[in-house]
């Protein structure tokens, strides 16, 4: 866990997550698929802390989750999310692209 | 909010199994991706990292979260409920204002009384140490008197004698002329010894206690405040405290102001004054009108106290001689001394109400009972969509909780109420009644009962609700059981809870009755009484006897006055001073008997209406002081020291306030009681006033008009013969005896109000069963009366079943009054506990009234026309 990469991702799996589940609920692996794809391959974790992550957040009551079935007919948990999750999605959103743009921001270089 | 065990084990295995499908989705993509089956499954273990870390963090976070949606649930299913209840209620706000009241009234009544009883028996004294205080008394078992106040002579003894008190103290009753412009104002006090306050463990509110020089004679005069006189007639003003006051004409300092509530001994007295007793008071072995109070010494026992006063009673007779302290001593915790005398009425009255309560909760019970039959329809339904027993219980029980809301807080309204009733119409006298308040234990205590309460009634309807079963119920037109046992057993246990409430108030309306037809032995009717203390003024025997004639002259003198007496103990008087000698017969070898002592002119016994029942009375013309020496007896004395002689002529010695003289007896008085009406005449010598110095005096005046009316007059007529006189006391001498009945009238009362109001609730119970069972019976009845049965017969049936019912309440009653009534052994008065008269009356009476209750509905049912019943449901 030396790669400062997946450092960066822990803080910021939370709402990598909230945002996937806006577009509709999904079940963990689901979601692992659709975070690395969307990512192409740059955002990478182990599996086993998105989990741990998508508990957390359901204490938190920002996901709730049922149990339903999955495409291939086994019976999986389902994360959706919740009211208080969306309102978190926004703020998480906001504070991060504002992060985003004033990192980017020093990275250009100076006018000249 | 823990978790089941169940529930633990649910959040496991849901992660497992989240897990599981994860490893597997994983597994089957690498396969698609060309891994073979084993090479996928390990590579889906290493991408998804530490698993046991992380179930344990999964299951953690889930436990938290379960733990929390449970709680949110719960409180959720409460409200929702309550809001329930309360709109249920709304549907049915005559019952709700029945339960409400009922209960109410309960808890309100039981909250008062145990506040008064918590602060009253167990409230802290405001003294230190208060286990190691006591009070010591001498007893005469002669007289089967158990305490009596104490000799000064017998107390100086006691304080050389005694190894067992780190300090000890006496009280002597004494009383002050203040003067602060106008008339003088007569002020109760002890004087005290040095060491009666700490003895006692007082610590004063404001300013200090003696210091030891100040109990010298040659000191300058102090004194110490009560609470109750420093507020009441110094406006509570601090800067008093150092300040000068005039009593009996010398400036006295005011040092100090003890803390309220030190009411100890038992009599209230205005200021405390520092007292040194001189060589008459430490040698008189015969006045006892002390009181003394002693702190055990450290790691001394009150009954290795009690054991060592005993060597020192028999201390005392062998130096004395044998009458000076025949009796022994009583040492007694100040604890009891100050409360013991109201302890039985107040248990006694705390569990009348909790009596009254319980009928309360019955009543309500079993109208929640007869309100789950109505819903069981209701409930099946809720049981039929899913509900479980225990939500469904759940539900009754917060309306339980919204009743114990309502009544709580009724029931707190009723006792802040009931405290002030109490603390106004309660006994003068009763210790520390007056400080009673509404405090944050009994708030504790209301809301504990209340709910209490509410679980009690609720218990019998969720039980049932819980064990419903829905087939049988949802069958349409099916009767539902009324559960008629448990019904009838509460009504049951009302009638018989009842009973004994009332049976109580009997036993001490028959003490009231046979207390009331006790002969005084005088006539109390039209007497006004003025007691005053001659001394200060009339420095000389001679002066005070004048001073006495002139008084008596002037009211004599005036209009609508019959007869005036003078005494110098009055009986019922309030400051009575028991004043005993030893009196001898001349010429017998008897040893010396006690006797109690009076002055009394010769128009004390006219005016009292006392019998003279042999001989004379006393002739101021013959009896005056340089006549013969005489006396008086009574009737007691006279029997028992010359049984089936004549005791007129006969020569006794016998000192009276005075040093012994020989006077010759000639007549004999009735008896009269002393002190109460439940006091036993005790043997007693009268020596006329005329033969006499004394200067604490009592006048009675009979009068034709209103005695009220009269001492008014009296004390104008005092104040204008000498402006310089206070009057001590001054009452109608037929008040005096009532104020002997307060405790017990009040008693009376009380046990009256509460056995009223539980035959009245038990009776309600009773009607509402009946009128229940005889409805749900009209059918029945109809055809009955189809087939030829009277509306008489009918009747008579429905009466007779009705009897059934309330009987084993009435048995159970009797038999539980039989065993209780003796905890109220000491409130009553020549009357049993196990009285067959009053359980015999009170038995059949509230079964008369019972019986009328359960008969009502007998009657209606009789009247109901057969085919009409048969049309109902």
């Amino acid at each position: 866990m030396t790669d400062p990469t997946q450092q960066l991702i822990r803080g910021t799996l939370h709402l990598l997550i909230l945002r996937q589940l806006a577009a509709g609920p999904a079940h963990g692996f689901s979601l692992l698929a659709a975070i690395s794809e969307r990512s192409e391959g740059v955002l990478r974790f182990e599996d086993g802390a998105l989990y741990q992550a998508l508990h957390r957040m359901q204490e938190r009551n920002w996901v709730s989750s049922e149990w339903g079935h999955a495409e291939n007919g086994k019976r999986a948990r389902f994360y959706r999310l919740t009211r208080e999750g969306r309102r978190r999605l926004d703020i998480e959103t906001d504070s991060w692209q504002r992060y985003a743009r004033a990192v980017s921001r020093m990275l250009e270089p100076e006018p000249a | 909010m823990r978790l089941t065990r169940h529930e633990a084990r649910e959040i496991e295995a849901g992660i497992d199994q989240e897990f599981g499908f994860h490893l597997e989705m994983r597994t089957e993509q690498l396969i698609r991706q060309g891994y073979s089956p084993q090479d996928a499954r390990a590579e889906a273990l290493r991408r998804f990292g530490d698993a046991a870390s992380a179930r344990a963090a999964c299951v953690e976070s889930d436990r938290r979260w379960q733990r929390a949606h449970k709680r949110r649930e719960l409180l959720l299913g409460l409200a929702s409920d309550a809001l329930f209840a309360l709109r249920r209620m709304r549907r049915r706000p005559l019952a709700f204002a029945v339960i409400i009241l009922t209960l109410g009234v309960g808890i309100g009544a039981t909250t008062a009384v145990f506040s008064a009883t918590h602060h009253v028996l167990w409230g802290p004294l405001p003294i230190a140490d208060e286990e190691r205080a006591v009070a010591v008394w001498e007893t005469d078992p002669d007289r089967g008197e158990s305490v009596l106040e104490v000799a000064t002579g017998n107390f100086t003894m006691w304080q050389r004698l005694q190894r067992s008190f780190a300090a000890m103290g006496l009280a002597v009753p004494f009383g002050f002329d203040l003067d602060a412009g106008g008339r003088p104002q007569p002020v109760t006090a002890w004087l005290v010894t040095a060491g009666f306050l700490d003895a006692l463990g007082a610590s004063p509110a404001l300013g200090r206690l003696f210091a030891p020089e100040e109990f010298g004679t040659s000191a300058p005069p102090v004194v110490i405040l009560s609470h109750g006189f420093w507020r009441d007639r110094f406006a509570a003003d601090p800067s008093i405290v150092g300040r000068s006051i005039r009593l009996d004409g010398t400036p006295t300092r005011v040092v100090g102001v003890l803390p309220e509530g030190l009411e100890y001994p038992r009599r209230a007295a205005d200021v405390w004054a520092p007292t040194m007793l001189g060589e008459r008071e430490q040698n008189d072995h015969s006045s006892r009108y002390s009181q003394v109070v002693a702190r055990l010494g450290p790691g001394v026992s009150r009954e290795a106290a009690s054991a060592d006063m005993d060597r020192v009673a028999r201390l005392v007779a062998a130096e004395v001689g044998p009458s000076a302290s025949t009796g022994g001593i009583r040492v007694q915790s100040l604890r009891e001394h100050v409360f013991g005398p109201v302890r039985p009425a107040l248990l006694a009255l705390l569990g009348a109400v909790g009596f009254l309560l319980l009928i309360g909760c019955s009543n309500v019970a079993n109208l929640l009972l007869s309100d789950t039959v109505a819903r069981e329809r209701e409930l099946a339904l809720r049981a039929a969509v899913g509900a479980t027993g225990a939500r469904i219980a759940a539900q009754l029980f917060a309306e339980c909780a919204v009743y114990a809301a309502f009544s709580g807080v009724l029931g707190v309204l009723l006792a802040a109420w009931g405290i002030d009733a109490l603390v106004a119409f309660g006994p003068a006298n009763f210790p520390r009644l007056a400080s009673v308040a509404l405090d944050w234990q009994a708030f504790g205590f209301a809301a504990a009962i209340a709910l209490a309460s509410a679980l009690l009634v609720g218990v019998a309807p969720a039980l049932r609700a819980s064990r419903t079963e829905v087939a049988s119920l949802l069958r349409s037109g099916e009767a539902v059981t009324p559960h008629r046992r448990l019904r009838r057993a509460f009504v049951s246990i009302e009638v018989a809870l009842a009973l004994v409430l009332m049976i109580g108030a009997g036993l001490l309306g028959r003490s009231f009755a046979a207390l009331r037809g006790n002969d005084l032995g005088f006539a109390p009717v039209g007497v006004a009484e003025l007691q005053m203390f001659l001394y200060d003024t009339n420095k000389t025997p001679e002066a005070r006897r004048a001073r006495v004639a002139e008084y008596v002259a002037a009211f004599e003198a005036m209009p609508g006055v019959e007869r005036v007496g003078v005494v110098t103990a009055l009986p019922f008087h309030p400051s009575q001073i028991d004043a005993d000698d030893d009196l001898t017969v001349e010429g017998s070898q008897a040893p010396p008997r006690r006797v109690h002592t009076t002055v009394a002119s010769p128009g004390y016994f006219d005016t009292m209406r006392v019998p003279i029942q042999r001989g004379r009375g006393f002739d101021d013309r013959r009896d005056h002081e340089r006549g013969p020496r005489v006396a008086l007896v009574n009737d007691a004395l006279a029997r028992s020291l010359f049984p089936g002689q004549d005791p007129i002529g006969k020569r006794v010695r016998v000192g009276v306030m005075d040093r012994p003289q020989v006077r010759e007896i000639v007549g004999v008085v009735g008896d009269v009681r002393p002190k109460s009406l439940d006091s036993e005449p005790r043997p007693e010598i009268y020596v006329p006033m005329l033969q006499s110095g004394t200067g604490s005096v009592t006048f009675v005046v009979r009068t034709r008009g209103d005695p009220h009316q009269a001492l008014l007059m009296l004390g104008e007529r005092v104040a204008a013969l000498d402006p310089g006189q206070a009057v001590y006391h001054a009452a109608v001498v037929e008040d005096l005896v009532d104020a002997t009945l307060v405790e017990r009238r009040f008693n009376l009362l009380i046990a009256a109000t509460l056995s009223t109001v539980a035959l009245f609730l038990a009776v309600i119970g009773v009607y509402g069963l009946m009128s229940f069972e005889t409805t749900s019976r009209t059918r029945e009845l109809g055809i009955r009366a189809a087939i030829g049965a009277s509306p008489r017969r009918i009747a008579a049936m429905v009466l007779g079943h009705g009897l059934r019912t309330v009987m084993p309440g009435v048995v159970l009653g009797m038999l539980g009054a039989a065993i209780l009534m003796h905890a109220i052994r000491s409130l009553l008065y020549r009357v049993e506990p196990v009285d067959p008269l009053t359980f015999f009356y009170i038995g059949a009476g509230t079964l008369a009234v019972v019986a009328l209750a359960a008969y009502l509905p007998a009657r209606r049912a009789s009247a109901v026309h057969p085919m009409e019943a048969m049309r109902r449901p």
